[in-house]
């Protein structure tokens, strides 16, 4: 569905944001784009999106050159960004007047998630709040049923039920066809939602697994005293010890903190590296 | 890739549809302020009825000063914000990512700003001209002169706005931020520099030629055909770049621009 080679993007020469990034994502999948403030979650969705052009190397979606923003690339995506502003309609008219350009997209669909998220569609959108609009926009992006869906921060600004909401949504808006891209560098808000895990640093992906990979390859302990053991990847201290990271030798596939994942992969990147080559 | 990723007959309609309700409100305002100003010169002319002022007797009579200058200034300031969402990045996000080819974005803020604006202009003056003659008539008890969309000067103004919106179109395309004040500031600094070019340019070639009592010696090299050319010719070649060329290639360029517009 998407395939990237060889990208390279900056703003200014002095500055790389992407450097060399090689990626293929397929449908079927909820990836999640992990990284730090900066890491070039953001750069990388307009990329994939068309709405920044590679400085060199390709980025193709359904076969086509994202750059081209051909409207049948377009029909099959949509893009929600973590600023938006939008027109002075009621929900119900925006509706009207976007959905109609996405071929498959489901008025039932939409109005069921405006349901789940308590809003009313007689509303007029610019006297939401910015949790509000998000909703509005994710339940629209959903139930456009496009084919790839780019997320960028998509929690920011939802409560807390409204994240459970978000996940449940989600969750039950994925099929086999459809490839949804989280990025995010809030982890704990999409946990137990995304599969395969991206983690990019300073415009690098230094990271790419799935779930099962992860649990099979490393295993997530929490000890009362700080352990010193050639196997330990990572640790960090928590309420009442120590999260452990250590290189899962028993082969028993256990439960996986992302948070603790994103630490130690951020900050163990050798070990963790040399762990997932063997 | 087909035809259908340039242009496709029902998805323009919709993209269309899209514009005129995000525009209409923007239109609604200008046109609003626009009355409200007309209303209050008509008031005062009134006012002075009884002097035979030059205001009630050229103005209102062939509305040339009422029609077209507010035709032009209104459909130029609407085209400096054809392409509004692409000015914050909030919006352009939305914009860009629409599933509509470049093209018809393109086109569709093209008709917006011409034919689509011209005819909800002209539908307005005739309405509120005629709304205003009614009540002229009624305080003063004479016949005021109607407004007719067929006289020449409406026909002229019309085609200059077409040439003037071309630039401004661009502009909106071109510019990310003030697009009307960018391109009126382009539009001056091209004219000086032009200005500037040819008079050193001919000073530098012509100088010997020119005399202090306004006298030319057409030089030796120049022979009579190209002075017929220069003299002749070339006037109406430039008249009709800018009648027939300019717009074209101005809107040509807003789409290249729009093509390669990023955020």
């Amino acid at each position: 569905m998407i395939e990237i080679k060889n990208l390279n993007f900056s703003y200014s020469k002095k500055k790389p944001i992407i450097k060399n990034l090689n990626l293929e994502l397929h449908g079927g999948n909820i990836y999640g784009l992990l990284g730090k403030n900066g890491a070039g979650k953001s750069t990388l969705l307009k990329n994939i999106a068309g709405l920044l052009f590679p400085k060199q190397g390709s980025v193709k979606v359904f076969g086509y050159h994202a750059h081209q923003r051909l409207p049948q690339v377009l029909r099959e995506t949509y893009v929600i960004p973590e600023e938006f502003s939008l027109p002075s309609f009621t929900i119900n008219q925006y509706v009207d007047i976007y959905s109609v350009f996405y071929p498959r997209f489901s008025k039932e669909q939409f109005y069921g998630s405006l349901e789940e998220f308590k809003l009313d569609p007689k509303e007029k959108l610019t006297a939401l709040s910015y949790g509000q609009k998000k909703k509005v926009i994710i339940g629209f992006g959903l139930a456009s049923n496009c084919n790839l869906l780019l997320m960028d921060e998509p929690t920011n600004g939802l409560d807390i039920p409204s994240k459970s909401q978000f996940r449940k949504i989600v969750a039950s808006s994925a099929t086999e066809e459809r490839c949804f891209i989280i990025s995010t560098h809030q982890v704990k808000d999409v946990e137990n939602l995304i599969d395969p895990i991206i983690i990019m640093d300073r415009g690098e992906i230094i990271f790419h697994q799935t779930f099962e990979m992860v649990s099979k390859k490393l295993a997530f302990e929490v000890h009362k005293e700080l352990v010193e053991d050639d196997q330990v990847v990572y640790s960090q201290s928590v309420l009442g010890g120590y999260s452990v990271v250590t290189e899962n030798v028993t082969g028993m596939e256990g439960s996986i903190d992302l948070e603790i994942l994103f630490n130690s992969i951020t900050s163990s990147k050798d070990k963790i590296h040399q762990i997932f080559k063997q | 890739m087909t035809l259908d990723s340039y242009f496709d007959i029902k998805r323009f309609g919709y993209l269309l549809k899209k514009e005129v309700f995000s525009n209409l409100k923007l239109f609604i305002i200008a046109l609003g302020a626009m009355s409200g100003i007309l209303l209050i010169i008509f008031l005062v002319d009134i006012i002075d009825w009884e002097n035979d002022g030059y205001l009630n007797r050229s103005l209102w009579n062939n509305h040339m000063f009422f029609f077209i200058p507010p035709y032009l200034i209104i459909g130029v300031l609407f085209t400096s914000l054809a392409y509004k969402d692409l000015l914050q990045v909030n919006k352009a996000y939305a914009y860009l990512t629409l599933p509509v080819s470049n093209f018809e974005r393109a086109l569709s803020m093209l008709l917006m700003t011409t034919v689509i604006y011209t005819i909800f202009f002209i539908v307005y003056y005739m309405v509120f001209s005629t709304l205003l003659n009614g009540l002229g008539m009624i305080i003063t008890a004479r016949e005021f002169g109607w407004f007719d969309v067929t006289a020449e000067p409406v026909v002229m103004a019309i085609k200059l706005y077409l040439v003037i919106q071309s630039i401004f179109l661009l502009g909106a395309a071109a510019f990310k931020k003030f697009p009307f004040l960018f391109t009126l500031l382009t539009i001056f600094l091209a004219a000086v520099a032009l200005i500037i070019l040819t008079v050193t340019l001919a000073n530098f070639m012509f100088s010997e030629f020119f005399h202090t009592d306004n006298r030319i010696d057409v030089p030796d090299f120049i022979s009579k055909d190209l002075q017929n050319f220069i003299e002749y010719d070339l006037p109406v070649i430039l008249e009709n770049v800018f009648w027939y060329v300019l717009a074209p290639v101005c809107w040509v360029i807003t789409y290249l621009k729009l093509k390669e517009r990023e955020i």
